[in-house]
């Protein structure tokens, strides 16, 4: 069981959860978060935004439900929640783009610190794009080589795919096919890491629900991804 | 020390009687990661089909009150790969490993069947119940004369024990029942998921793109017990309680209604670790209950 430290309404509809949990989760990695109810039995994946070493912290979109209980967790509760789940985005050096649509921001808070810390001369560019409004931008700010929002447009269009040497995007499915759609076109020679979302009821590769066709086979989103080359993936 | 929960199916020794259900651990490989799954009773494999199958597309998966539908349609490597792949590894724990077949003809099970009978197995799961794919699958499990054909065909190639894994949209699950039993099968599981619908009202549409799907997890516990309960009123052969365990007290109703092991299926979903609870749940029941060996309220009720 892990306790909650806090819990902080963004907007209507997100917010940011933090929970007392020993760690070594790393970057694109998610939880099961297990709701304290037994009418909704299956456990929520949730992708981390910051950790330490004691801590875990997770921006999450009332979806349904399930993240609408979650969104009522009082600090001193208590949640039950799982190993860390999934491959989790590359450890990559050089001239990057990290593409956050809505609540896929979440992961890129992370991978942020990550990337600098593994080597802080790369150059990071951070690209978030938001429905309504923004929130959680002057967290980007401090490592970022450049921070660009986009509120109610498209965020992509501000991308410069010939700067960059890797770009990883996480956000709804259609922002991602665009986005890559538009490194073809503008035959961009960045390697693309995508974060996938599928609707899961394990989270540890057991059940096959998550299972997506990709170019060599079906993959489990939850352990072989969520984090997949983008070309590997078919976009319909 | 004494082992209280070790108990015997179709002449096989299991450490204890809790197994974990077809689709509900794969192959045991992402679970052993987790826990030593040689302290499970047994496994029952994720669903094998003669060729490989890439499963249904569309969603999967769809959350309910106390439980949850799936369309995962058998994705599965196919038997032949299973054997090279999977069989090797999972030879090596301690444990029962179920090898749960499905076809989508006669031929396919026959053809499946033949293959595995050179492997070093001990005990296949028929599974002639799954709602999730288009031909063959559940259609043998619905009459008790299209299943008892089925299951007497397999029985007279077969090598291995023969247990049948049932579907509660069967017609009559007791004569479905009866008529596996007289046809040689070995030993009765049951039940599978129960078929069932969910709509998305936005899209105007089914959720499932295969429009129906399987229902499972604590919602169709009762109906599972009421089942399990018949079936052994009525068969001599050993029947394997499922449906939506979830915890030791869920466990001791299927034995005492008759059950001579059990399997969790959704509840894997929901915590991996939820068998290894069970068990240790199991003995302290079984300690408390001053009983020497949890047969002892089998068939009670």
């Amino acid at each position: 069981m892990a306790k909650i430290i806090s819990n902080k309404k963004l907007n209507e509809e997100h917010f940011l959860l933090t929970i007392e949990s020993e760690n070594n989760a790393k970057m694109g990695q998610f939880y099961m978060l297990s709701l304290n109810n037994q009418k909704m039995m299956l456990p929520r994946p949730i992708s981390i935004y910051d950790r330490t070493e004691k801590q875990l912290q997770f921006l999450i979109k009332i979806g349904g439900e399930g993240t609408k209980e979650l969104s009522e967790l009082k600090e001193n509760d208590f949640i039950e929640i799982q190993d860390v789940c999934g491959n989790g985005f590359p450890q990559v050096a050089g001239k990057i783009a990290l593409v956050g649509g809505g609540c896929g921001i979440a992961p890129m808070n992370l991978v942020l610190k990550e990337l600098k810390a593994y080597d802080k001369s790369s150059e990071i560019d951070v690209y978030l794009g938001y429905g309504k409004e923004a929130f959680l931008v002057e967290g980007f700010k401090p490592l970022a080589n450049e921070v660009i929002v986009n509120i109610g447009g498209y965020i992509i269009e501000d991308v410069d795919f010939n700067k960059y040497e890797y770009i990883f995007v996480c956000g709804p499915n259609i922002m991602m096919q665009k986005l890559h759609e538009k490194a073809k076109a503008n035959n961009s020679n960045a390697k693309i890491y995508v974060s996938l979302e599928k609707r899961m009821a394990c989270g540890t590769g057991i059940c096959l629900c998550c299972s997506t066709k990709l170019k060599e086979g079906n993959k489990r989103v939850c352990k072989d991804g969520p984090v997949f080359l983008s070309d590997e993936v078919y976009y319909d | 020390m004494i082992n209280r929960l070790k108990v015997e199916l179709c002449g096989i020794e299991m450490k204890n009687p809790v197994i974990l259900a077809s689709g509900t651990c794969n192959f045991g490989k992402e679970l052993n990661e987790k826990f030593d799954i040689s302290k499970l009773g047994g496994l029952s494999l994720k669903g094998l089909t003669l060729n490989a199958h890439c499963g249904n597309s569309g969603e999967r998966v769809f959350e309910t009150a106390s439980g949850m539908m799936n369309s995962v349609g058998m994705e599965n490597p196919g038997v032949k790969k299973f054997i090279e792949k999977e069989l090797p590894r999972l030879n090596q724990i301690d444990t029962l490993k179920i090898v749960n077949l499905g076809g989508h003809s006669k031929d396919d099970y026959i053809q499946g069947i033949e293959l595995l009978n050179d492997a070093d197995i001990r005990i296949i799961e028929l599974n002639i119940s799954c709602p999730n794919v288009k031909s063959g699958g559940m259609s043998f499990g619905i009459d008790a004369k299209s299943a008892g054909e089925l299951v007497g065909d397999i029985r007279k190639i077969c090598k291995h024990k023969l247990m049948v894994k049932l579907s509660p949209n069967a017609k009559d699950i007791v004569e479905l029942a009866k008529a596996c039993e007289a046809n040689g099968a070995d030993s009765l599981s049951l039940i599978n998921t129960v078929q069932a619908m969910a709509v998305d009202i936005r899209k105007k549409k089914p959720f499932f793109e295969n429009v129906y799907a399987g229902l499972s997890g604590p919602a169709v516990k009762p109906i599972a017990l009421r089942m399990v309960h018949q079936v052994c009123q009525n068969v001599k052969i050993p029947v394997v309680g499922i449906g939506g365990i979830s915890s030791w007290e869920d466990v001791v109703e299927f034995i005492m209604v008759g059950a001579s092991a059990i399997q969790i299926g959704t509840a894997n979903f929901a915590n991996p670790h939820t068998a290894i609870k069970i068990i240790e749940g199991l003995e302290s029941y079984c300690e408390r209950e001053k009983l020497k060996n949890i047969n002892e309220i089998k068939g009670i009720i």
